[in-house]
């Protein structure tokens, strides 16, 4: 009986063990997969919006800086998507033929702050200076009901090119604004160690020497490190039962 | 040998301050809870000419959140965000400071610290925090740090204010441990209680801050250590000295303080009970004692010339209007926990620490059972003798908490009494103004942290008999808040700031 007890109890503790570790790689996963940088050739402003109905859809197209392109971010006025609402993002290639990456976002969103939202996916290797086409279609079981996007005048000459095209739900042309979408690039470097040298680089930014360049490195392998051997003993030493 | 649980407790001081010192570093300048105006007090205090400065030239109505420059801050605070683009990060939540790549240094950075603004010779720049009518204890002691280190560039200056914040709130640290041992705990649940408190994340991001809540903070929890002293060991002169200086610094940091004047009272009253046996007597002395507190609040309220506050405590129709207001907002605050507002209302953050409610209703109802029974609990009682065991159980006077019952009434009367102290400040501000001013943020409630940790710890040890439950529920919740505290830092703050 004292033996049963003792041996659920062990368990009891390895459960506990292997939550924290099988969290803490969630946690890592999901921070390696944002860990991709925005350009900064244009503030991301939010200017006047544009409506889409039903089925319509916004074709913008978008120049690479750099290679890795792995993120569009854009910016949806009002509230957050609602319980129903769909939107197709498709990102291609120059011609707006061949899709290279496809998702729809449902509503009600998670993950995402109250306007941007992000269209992720697996880094174009070789897309610096190269022309995509980012497609942006809003699908909704009710007619009436429509979502407003941003845009932003003043990022047109920079790695925006050509007007913005509003396709009905027939897919022909309505609308041709002489804007662009508010939008913002992000990039991926080619091994996780410049992602992490850039974000170092980053928060260095504007600190004092003793928070900046190694300091910063050794603050967070410790932080990280300590906190595991922390979890680990307390786990340990109070699931003894002397 | 180093015992055991002084490791673990060094270990949680240790990954403590490694925790927020990176923390420190994640927060770009001036982000943190009004920090560029306590950074604008202390360099106030700091300043030479600060008493030909009227501190009344202020208009509000002319101050935009985002940009620090439409603030009466000193030149230095002024010219700093801008070049650090403080209003990029200010009052939204997808702009992102304009970083140079391939450098450490941020775009004029270097100049900015080679640069002496010489915010000392600036006549006036009043957008100061007060305490009352006087400066809090808090800016006047950081005042001399920037004072003496007035050579070094700002951000040197302002980066390690915030780590002496760190470096206070890890004695606090200590103090809680000290907190859960005397109020009876084990020292394992105890050490767990101080590893959730050392992870809490909304303490470990205000810790961080430049901000005289540190010091509240501190000075609060001092008082809670030696009152709980007290009540078990009685009054000692080294007790009693300590006490009132932990008083009187609180309540020179912040006027939120005098809420300590309740637990003070409590202490008197059990001190009088002992004392005096006759009735008449005793209840003669309360009176009288509680009648010479209401005098001393009021004599402080009036010398810090305060009347308006006092004159609008007095409107009922308005106390009704403020009463439904405040009590629609009841419930669980999820900003208490750590929840940040531009993490995203639909982040794992904010849906799932709302999850502590279970955790905090089994509490409520273990302790309601707590106070409602004696000896211990049975949860299976036959069938045909129900009503008549239940009814045997039922017993005020001597029921479960029988032991620790001053304890458990010395924690109720701390949060009740910061409690009231803070409505009343926001039903005068409310009455003031027209609307709750305050807002109530969940920081107000974090100097009784401990206290409530060790009320939730006191509930769920009356529905769980076995300690080695109890520490296996109290360890699943510590790893609860780590993961957490590491997702916000990793998953929220960083991608926020940086990309």
């Amino acid at each position: 009986m004292i033996l049963k007890s003792k041996f659920s109890f062990i368990n009891f503790k390895y459960i506990l063990i292997a939550s924290f570790i099988v969290g803490l790689f969630f946690i890592f996963f999901f921070f390696y997969y944002k860990l991709q940088f925005c350009n900064f050739e244009n503030t991301f402003q939010k200017d006047s919006k544009i409506e889409l109905k039903a089925y319509e859809s916004l074709n913008q197209k978008i120049i690479s800086s750099k290679n890795n392109l792995s993120e569009i971010e854009f910016l949806l006025g009002g509230n957050n998507l609602k319980t129903g609402d769909k939107i197709e993002l498709t990102l291609s290639d120059s011609q707006c033929q061949k899709i290279l990456h496809q998702k729809i976002i449902k509503g009600p969103q998670t993950l995402s702050t109250k306007y941007s939202f992000h269209f992720s996916f697996i880094p174009l290797k070789k897309s610096a200076n190269k022309i995509y086409c980012f497609k942006i279609k809003y699908l909704s079981s009710q007619k009436k009901k429509k979502i407003r996007l941003y845009q932003n005048n003043k990022m047109k000459d920079n790695y925006l090119q050509e007007d913005l095209f509003l396709f009905n739900k027939e897919s022909q042309l309505k609308q041709k604004f002489k804007t662009s979408l508010a939008l913002r690039l992000k990039y991926k470097n080619d091994n996780i160690k410049q992602d992490l040298q850039q974000l170092n680089q980053r928060i260095s930014q504007y600190k004092p020497s003793f928070l900046k360049k190694n300091w910063l490195t050794s603050l967070f392998i410790f932080f990280v490190l300590f906190t595991i051997i922390l979890t680990i003993k307390l786990i340990s030493y109070c699931s003894n039962e002397n | 040998m180093m015992k055991q649980k002084n490791i673990i407790l060094f270990l949680i001081l240790i990954t403590f301050l490694l925790k927020e010192i990176f923390l420190v570093a994640l927060f770009p300048i001036f982000k943190g809870q009004d920090e560029a105006r306590h950074y604008n007090t202390i360099q106030y205090l700091a300043n030479d000419k600060q008493k030909i400065c009227n501190t009344k030239i202020l208009d509000s109505t002319k101050q935009l959140k985002q940009n620090l420059n439409t603030y009466n801050f000193s030149d230095e605070i002024k010219e700093t965000s801008l070049i650090a683009q403080s209003r990029k990060i200010r009052g939204n939540d997808y702009e992102r400071i304009n970083f140079l790549e391939n450098s450490w240094d941020g775009i004029g950075e270097e100049q900015a610290k080679e640069k002496q603004i010489p915010y000392l010779q600036q006549s006036c720049f009043p957008d100061v925090v007060h305490n009352g009518n006087h400066f809090s204890f808090y800016h006047t002691v950081m005042s001399y740090w920037e004072r003496h280190f007035q050579q070094k560039n700002i951000f040197f200056r302002f980066y390690s204010l915030r780590l002496i914040s760190v470096l206070l709130a890890s004695t606090i640290i200590v103090l809680v441990y000290y907190i859960f041992l005397n109020l009876g705990f084990s020292s394992k649940v105890s050490l767990i209680l101080t590893a959730i408190f050392s992870f809490h994340p909304k303490i470990g991001i205000y810790f961080t801050n430049i901000n005289y809540d540190i010091f509240l903070i501190l000075f609060w929890n001092f008082n809670i250590l030696l009152t709980v002293l007290i009540l078990k060991k009685g009054w000692s002169w080294t007790r009693g000295v300590f006490y009132i200086l932990s008083f009187i610094l609180a309540l020179a940091t912040k006027l939120t303080a005098l809420a300590l004047v309740f637990p003070l009272l409590f202490l008197i009253y059990l001190g009088m009970k002992n004392e005096v046996k006759n009735k008449k007597q005793k209840l003669f002395i309360i009176w009288l004692i509680s009648f010479f507190f209401l005098l001393i609040i009021l004599l402080f309220v009036s010398f810090l010339k305060t009347k308006i506050m006092v004159n609008n405590l007095f409107n009922w129709s308005s106390f009704k209007k403020y009463l439904i207001t405040t009590i629609a907002n009841l419930g669980i605050n999820s900003n208490y926990w750590g929840e940040i507002k531009w993490g995203g209302k639909n982040s794992y953050f904010s849906v799932y620490i709302q999850e502590i409610k279970y955790l905090e209703w089994l509490a409520g109802i273990g302790l309601l059972l707590g106070c409602c029974f004696k000896g211990k609990l049975k949860f299976f009682i036959k069938k045909n003798k129900f009503l008549v065991e239940l009814w045997n159980m039922i017993n005020f006077k001597n029921n479960i908490f029988k032991k620790q019952k001053k304890l458990i009434v010395l924690v109720i009367i701390y949060l009740l009494a910061l409690q009231i102290t803070i409505r009343v400040a926001d039903y005068v501000i409310y009455n003031t103004v027209g609307h709750g001013a305050l807002g109530m943020p969940a920081r107000y409630w974090l100097p009784n942290l401990s206290l409530h940790l060790a009320l939730l710890v006191w509930g769920w040890k009356v529905l769980i008999k076995k300690e080695n439950y109890l520490i296996n529920l109290l360890l699943f919740f510590f790893l609860w808040i780590v993961l957490f505290n590491f997702y916000q830092v990793f998953n929220v703050i960083i991608p926020h700031f940086y990309l």
